[in-house]
């Protein structure tokens, strides 16, 4: 017993018939006076499964009962909503309920992990942007910009991408996601995915209109530089790996020995090496600090 | 009335020291926190922020043991079922501007690992009891700093968290919101553990059962409320009760460092 009310341990062993007579008699003396610990006793296994079921059944009901309001395109302009008088307000989930509601669906799941991409967006937009018009000025043949330009920005999109999705100095919900159960690793995988979507086509384009190396190959060093941004990215901050890498890669297309052996066949027992250290690192990282949860400090 | 079983504590930190680099912010702090909501006052720069890191389990311990839910943080599978019935609002939240309210609070509700089909009515619901419900459609850019404050109780509330940890939860709400948030933190506090860092003295001796005080990186009090405001019977300055309790405790640990 804690002050004047009953604690967890009393409360459940009182539930479990654990308690002597006398002190499950005086347990009864305070919960009659008390409906704050009365609200605590835990419920046994059946009387929470009936608790539940019952609620299942409500819910459903209620939804029927109130049907929810589909989703308006033109919300009503220029009608102010009246502020609430309280904010706790019994009772007044059904009436004031409006908008969309969607359902908790595993795809919902999905487009609200993927579509949540931060602040990043901006960033891998940008950088899509970019490379497009340096496609269409290539396409065009448009003299300044030549095919390398090309090789230079297109694998490294994703990169730039899953470097600006996480950590403390691009995500403004940093924090608050680092205490989530997603943290670390799942989080930036999602966000990874959300930014392969749109960069591997581009890395696709790129290479067919460059005419460097096979078209097909430049998805390699665009998922190895992937990869490698994320090993690094446990390592150091992500935006250092991601920073890092997009100069290494620099280096080596600009290199006199010829940028486009990087996606020649002859290139790709080099990129699945960069993959396999890029996984050992991470896992090594992982393994000797499994406390963190999260890829940066 | 006596019965021989205690409680097993919601947080329990024992010897937990943090610093960044050379500059020591924590050092060696037991804490023991049971359901209820406690209070966490000190002066600024005391270690409130990091403290409340440390248990959202987003800053990391240099030395000591922290345990969380009956659970030790450093073991990953039990640090993952903590952090699903963790609630945690830090004191400065960005927010993604083009998200709507009801999509920033159904993102932790995924996030936080909220069954699939209880999502959409736990979103709800948390936003009815931050009073925000009818302003769910509105993207979060377009919300004043109290509303925005809301917005966060609410998400760190939306998966019925066991332990919730609110960071200066009362920067930015007006008075008639302040006493509202108490309300709601009465509410919480009967089946959660609440842990509520403020430097609004009045806010612990209205909404709190308990208080801990921390002064330079150690605890220097916890106690009841009521245990704060004897303190400060004697001696201590200040325009209430509880405040002049505050100062005495605070003059009295600085006194015995010296």
């Amino acid at each position: 017993m804690t002050g004047t009310h009953l604690d967890d341990g009393v409360l459940r062993a009182y539930a479990e018939d654990r308690l002597a007579d006398v002190d499950a008699w005086s347990v009864e003396t305070h919960l009659d006076r008390c409906p704050l610990c009365r609200g605590r006793l835990p419920l046994d296994e059946t009387t929470g499964r009936i608790v539940a079921e019952v609620g299942a059944a409500l819910r459903d009901r209620l939804t029927v009962a109130d049907p929810l309001p589909r989703p308006s395109a033109s919300k009503p302009a220029g009608v102010p909503t009246p502020a609430p008088a309280g904010w706790a307000r019994p009772g007044s989930a059904g009436r004031s309920r409006r908008g969309r509601v969607r359902p908790g669906t595993r795809w919902r799941r999905s487009a609200v992990l993927l579509g949540a991409g931060p602040a990043a967006r901006a960033g891998w937009l940008g950088s899509v942007a970019v490379t497009l018009a340096l496609v269409a000025a290539v396409a065009a043949n448009i003299a300044p910009v030549k095919a390398w330009v090309l090789l230079l920005v297109a694998p490294v999109l994703p990169v730039l991408g899953v470097a600006s999705s996480y950590g403390r100095h691009t995500d403004p919900l940093h924090d608050l996601v680092a205490s989530t159960p997603y943290a670390g690793l799942r989080i930036v995988l999602w966000r990874t995915l959300s930014v392969l979507a749109v960069a591997i086509p581009m890395s696709l384009v790129a290479g067919a209109v460059s005419g460097i190396g096979v078209p097909g190959l430049w998805l390699l060093p665009s998922l190895a530089l992937t990869v490698l941004t994320l090993g690094l990215g446990a390592v150091v901050e992500p935006y250092r790996a991601g920073i890092g890498v997009a100069v290494g890669w620099a280096v080596l297309v600009l290199a006199p020995v010829g940028g486009d052996r990087l996606v020649a066949p002859v290139a790709v027992p080099g990129w699945l090496a960069v993959v396999a250290v890029a996984v050992l690192v991470a896992g090594a990282r992982t393994a000797r600090d499994r406390m963190r949860g999260e890829v940066t400090g | 009335m006596t019965v021989g079983i205690s409680a097993t504590a919601t947080v329990s930190v024992t010897g937990l020291r943090v610093g960044y680099g050379r500059r020591v912010v924590l050092d060696g702090l037991d804490l023991e926190l049971t359901p209820g909501v406690h209070g966490l006052l000190g002066p600024n720069g005391a270690g409130k922020t990091t403290l409340i890191r440390v248990l959202a389990t987003v800053a990391r311990p240099e030395r000591g043991r922290v345990r969380l839910l009956d659970e030790d943080i450093t073991d990953r599978a039990a640090l993952r079922r903590i952090r699903r019935r963790l609630g945690y609002l830090p004191q400065d939240f960005g927010f993604y501007p083009r998200f709507t309210v009801r999509e920033f609070v159904e993102y932790f509700a995924w996030l936080r690992e909220v069954p699939r089909a209880e999502v959409p009515l736990a979103v709800d619901r948390a936003l009815d009891r931050v009073g925000l419900l009818d302003r769910a459609d509105d993207r979060m850019r377009h919300l004043s700093g109290g509303m925005l404050r809301r917005a966060g109780i609410a998400q760190a509330i939306v998966n019925d968290p066991r332990l919730l940890l609110l960071d200066e939860p009362t920067a930015g709400l007006d008075p008639e919101q302040r006493v509202e948030f108490r309300a709601l933190l009465r509410e919480l506090g009967i089946d959660a553990c609440v842990l509520v860092s403020t430097h609004l003295v009045e806010d612990v001796g209205t909404a709190c059962a308990r208080v801990s005080l921390l002064d330079g990186g150690r605890l220097v009090f916890t106690g009841t409320t009521e245990e704060l405001v004897a303190a400060g019977v004697d001696g201590g300055s200040g325009d209430s009760p509880i405040e002049r309790g505050y100062t005495a405790v605070l003059r009295g640990a600085r006194a015995e460092q010296r």
